[in-house]
């Protein structure tokens, strides 16, 4: 009896899973020696830890998360509905997004006299 | 559509995935044995267990927005990696990647009803988990003889092991503790949603279409508490 489940395949993206969890542990220590400095507007993003590494970090958890919900548990092979239906936490992203831009704005306008007088 | 063989004898007809084929040949005409226009072959337990994690997904959501905001309207936010050991997590982040590997690989063998090779790698996968909650709760009582609880932080002059959290808003250790101890529940709950399908697998004389369709649903479960723990980890302990 023939199996279509790709042990490669698995084995595979175990290895990606490993090696990109390596890439996430090493990038805040990389980060805090070489970079996440110093312009001004890194200085506003750095009030609120959003650095280059930051979005990186983001990026790699959410493309690990992708991988594991894509092979490991099968939703490549699953209809559309039930991709989309799997798919629907992610609006939470959606919110993450209002809330910093949000709270970027606001310190952003505090620091900023003229533009806050300008306003009122 | 046909990731799964052995379960396409158990009365359903895999087919293209659009309601062509009906099963007939099986003699099963009632209604339950159609293939879904919407969802394929994918029977009515794995899509409950797909709305189940969805609704679960976003309580971690949540759990995740509200700990984001938290932290962003505070600018004595420490640094995470500072205070947390990211070496030990690291290392139960593994933990939890090679269970996901070891549960693919159980309902591998499922699927080729290779017994004990199933029960092996499902025993693996439940020890997996079991060494990350030992992990869980190496850490915690560390940062708990530390000073460091759901409630908040000792302030050094009450306890000396606590001048590592001087400053340190105490969200921050209510966040940690809710956001790490829900995802430890799912965890404790998968280890043992485990166990009863090892024990139900060792009872099984060989393996069927039904119980490989019942283990898959519980690899959903087990590769969802994976999938999470990659994000709370990322946001939690690294970010």
């Amino acid at each position: 009896m023939s199996s279509s489940h790709s042990r490669k395949t698995y084995i595979a993206v175990f290895f990606a899973l490993g090696v990109l969890t390596l890439i996430e542990i090493w990038i805040p220590g990389f980060a805090n020696k070489y970079g996440n400095s110093a312009s001004v507007t890194q200085k506003l993003f750095a009030q609120y830890n959003a650095h280059w590494s930051t979005w990186a970090l983001y990026a790699l958890s959410i493309a690990k998360a992708g991988i594991v919900g894509a092979y490991f548990m099968h939703l490549k092979h699953e209809t559309k509905w039930l991709k989309f239906i799997a798919i629907l936490p992610a609006i939470a992203a959606f919110y993450a997004f209002v809330l910093g831009a949000e709270t970027l704005f606001r310190f952003y306008m505090e620091n900023n006299p003229t533009l806050m007088s300008q306003i009122k | 559509m046909s990731h799964a063989p052995a379960a396409s004898h158990a009365g359903h007809n895999h087919g293209s995935g659009h309601g062509h084929d009906h099963g007939s040949e099986h003699g099963h005409s009632s209604i339950g044995h159609v293939i879904d226009h919407d969802f394929g072959a994918a029977t009515n337990g794995k899509i409950a267990m797909w709305i189940f994690l969805v609704t679960d997904g976003l309580t971690f959501a949540g759990l995740l927005l509200g700990y984001g905001y938290l932290r962003m309207r505070n600018p004595q936010w420490p640094n995470p990696q500072e205070l947390l050991g990211i070496a030990l997590t690291g290392a139960a982040t593994f933990l939890l990647i090679c269970s996901s590997l070891s549960m693919v690989l159980s309902l591998a063998a499922a699927a080729e009803k290779k017994k004990s090779s199933m029960l092996m790698w499902l025993f693996l996968t439940a020890l997996g988990g079991a060494g990350f909650l030992g992990i869980q709760y190496y850490e915690y009582s560390h940062l708990v003889h530390e000073g460091m609880t759901i409630s908040g932080l000792a302030k050094p002059e009450h306890l000396e092991g606590a001048w590592r959290f001087a400053g340190v808003p105490e969200n921050f250790a209510s966040t940690f503790y809710i956001v790490t101890g829900f995802h430890g529940l799912h965890v404790t709950t998968g280890v043992i949603y485990l166990l009863v399908l090892l024990i139900k697998g060792m009872r099984q004389r060989e393996i069927t279409p039904e119980f490989y369709n019942v283990l898959e649903i519980g690899g959903l479960f087990w590769h969802f508490v994976d999938l999470v723990w990659i994000l709370v980890f990322t946001f939690i302990y690294l970010v």
